[in-house]
């Protein structure tokens, strides 16, 4: 643990039981078992659900004051990234897309709190997926492909989807990758994610870190937010990235704007500047 | 057996809450008058409850009111105002103080008191709510809160499009809190 990790004002953290459960570059994510206005347990009459799902917890997410920035400049930044992180998170509620739901904002101290999400990320639940496969058939056999389609595919396309809904909202995440979508199981009945072919209900993806979106209505934005994201899945899962990013922009084609008329000429737009960011990219040269 | 709520928020262990309702209310003028009076025996937050959802809202707009007082940010008077202001989704503290306070007309009223000091008289707040108020005291529940709910007005005071469903109170109550939490941000 480092010697110089920054502290929680101190009111809250002697009111409350949180647990330091991951560190980014700019804050530090804390887990309360607690909400910070509903008592618990809840008095007569309350009912849980009002607010969220108590047993999933609660998330509190710190921007502590960074000593090496100018202090002016830094409690400016610092309010305008919580501001911004808090709004575009009740905005994307509003709108229906699958995120935490925002509960409470502190601008000034940089304070964020909303639910937690219980379930991995979905690097992690690749990773099982991957691990199950192998496990029943062995590698480098040619059903493992099939199998992978079977569970993985569906699941992939409900994250196209979701993060087309998000762009169809002119939102860019900023930092998507397998890490910032957690899969969270399905209270309805499957119905809405629906089942794969073995009958497993599919968890439903759930986006999180907003702390590094913003509003645009580009294309090319669009087109970059998609290709961070293939990025991370050839990096994280190198060996069937193509068909996980293959079934991702499938879902994501299918799920912009719900077949709207201008969606398929908007979503054909940003696949065009994906090719042209792909070109880009790092370490290509566009000499000769 | 108390005839209101008492609890704490977990954030603030210090500061204990209490909160009553009561229907068939016969005086919400003079209590209105009084209040507008500046009566230092009604400092209590007076909402009508036509505008409530359920006790996790009203407990949105304590916690974001005690925010912004430890934060010495607050924009009325009293706690108890600001408990009121806290309810609407604007800067415009005449307009939400009408829109959520106790009105002229209100047969049912939903009252809060916020004690930071302990010290302070917790014990007798439902006697002395039981002398301002004429009107029966029923338990505090989301079930005696729905009934009282007036969706329309709800909608009609954070400006919530149709497209919003407020059918489901847990998630209307979700809409309700983002919007008492980001009051001047958004």
């Amino acid at each position: 643990m480092s010697p110089d990790l920054p502290k929680l004002p101190s009111a809250i953290s002697d009111a409350l039981d949180l647990t330091l459960i991951s560190q980014g570059a700019e804050a530090l994510i804390y887990f309360s078992p607690e909400h910070p206005f509903i008592p618990s347990p809840l008095p007569a009459g309350i009912i849980t659900s009002t607010i969220s799902n108590a047993s999933a917890g609660y998330i509190l997410k710190y921007r502590p004051p960074k000593p090496y920035r100018h202090s002016a400049l830094d409690a400016q930044l610092t309010k305008h990234r919580t501001l911004s992180e808090a709004r575009i998170l009740y905005k994307l509620f509003l709108a229906g897309i699958r995120v935490p739901s925002f509960i409470a904002v502190d601008p000034r101290q940089g304070l964020i709190w909303m639910e937690n999400i219980d379930g991995p990320s979905l690097k992690k639940w690749i990773w099982m997926r991957e691990a199950e496969i192998e496990g029943r058939h062995g590698e480098g056999d040619n059903d493992e492909a099939m199998t992978g389609q079977e569970t993985i595919r569906p699941l992939l396309l409900s994250v196209g989807s979701e993060i087309a809904k998000l762009h169809f909202l002119d939102i860019v995440h900023g930092d998507l990758t397998t890490s910032n979508i957690l899969l969270r199981e399905s209270s309805r009945l499957g119905a809405e994610s629906g089942a794969d072919s073995q009958n497993r209900i599919v968890p439903e993806p759930v986006i999180i870190d907003f702390g590094l979106a913003q509003q645009s209505t580009l294309p090319e934005d669009k087109a970059v937010d998609l290709y961070v994201l293939e990025r991370a899945f050839i990096s994280t899962h190198p060996i069937h990235s193509e068909p996980y990013v293959k079934w991702v922009l499938e879902g994501y084609v299918a799920g912009f704007g719900r077949g709207k008329k201008i969606a398929v000429f908007k979503v054909k737009e940003i696949m065009r500047k994906l090719d042209a960011v792909r070109l880009r990219g790092r370490k290509r040269s566009m000499v000769g | 057996m108390e005839p209101g709520l008492t609890l704490r928020l977990p954030q603030f262990p210090q500061s204990v809450v209490h909160v009553g309702l009561y229907t068939s209310v016969t005086n919400a003028s003079t209590i209105r008058k009084e209040l507008l009076a500046g009566n230092t025996r009604y400092s209590y937050a007076f909402v009508d409850p036509r505008s409530m959802l359920s006790v996790a809202h009203v407990l949105a707009a304590v916690y974001r009111a005690l925010t912004d007082m430890e934060a010495g940010g607050l924009r009325t008077r009293t706690l108890s105002s600001e408990v009121v202001f806290a309810l609407g989704g604007t800067m415009n503290i005449a307009d939400t103080l009408r829109r959520f306070g106790i009105a002229d007309d209100s047969d049912s009223v939903l009252v809060v008191k916020v004690d930071t000091d302990q010290a302070e008289r917790s014990n007798s707040v439902w006697a002395d709510l039981g002398e301002i108020i004429q009107g029966t005291s029923i338990p505090v529940t989301d079930e005696n809160i729905a009934r009282l709910t007036d969706i329309e007005t709800v909608r009609k005071n954070y400006k919530l499009q149709q497209g919003i469903s407020l059918v489901d109170r847990s998630e209307a109550t979700k809409v309700v809190a983002g919007a008492i939490a980001l009051r001047g941000y958004l």
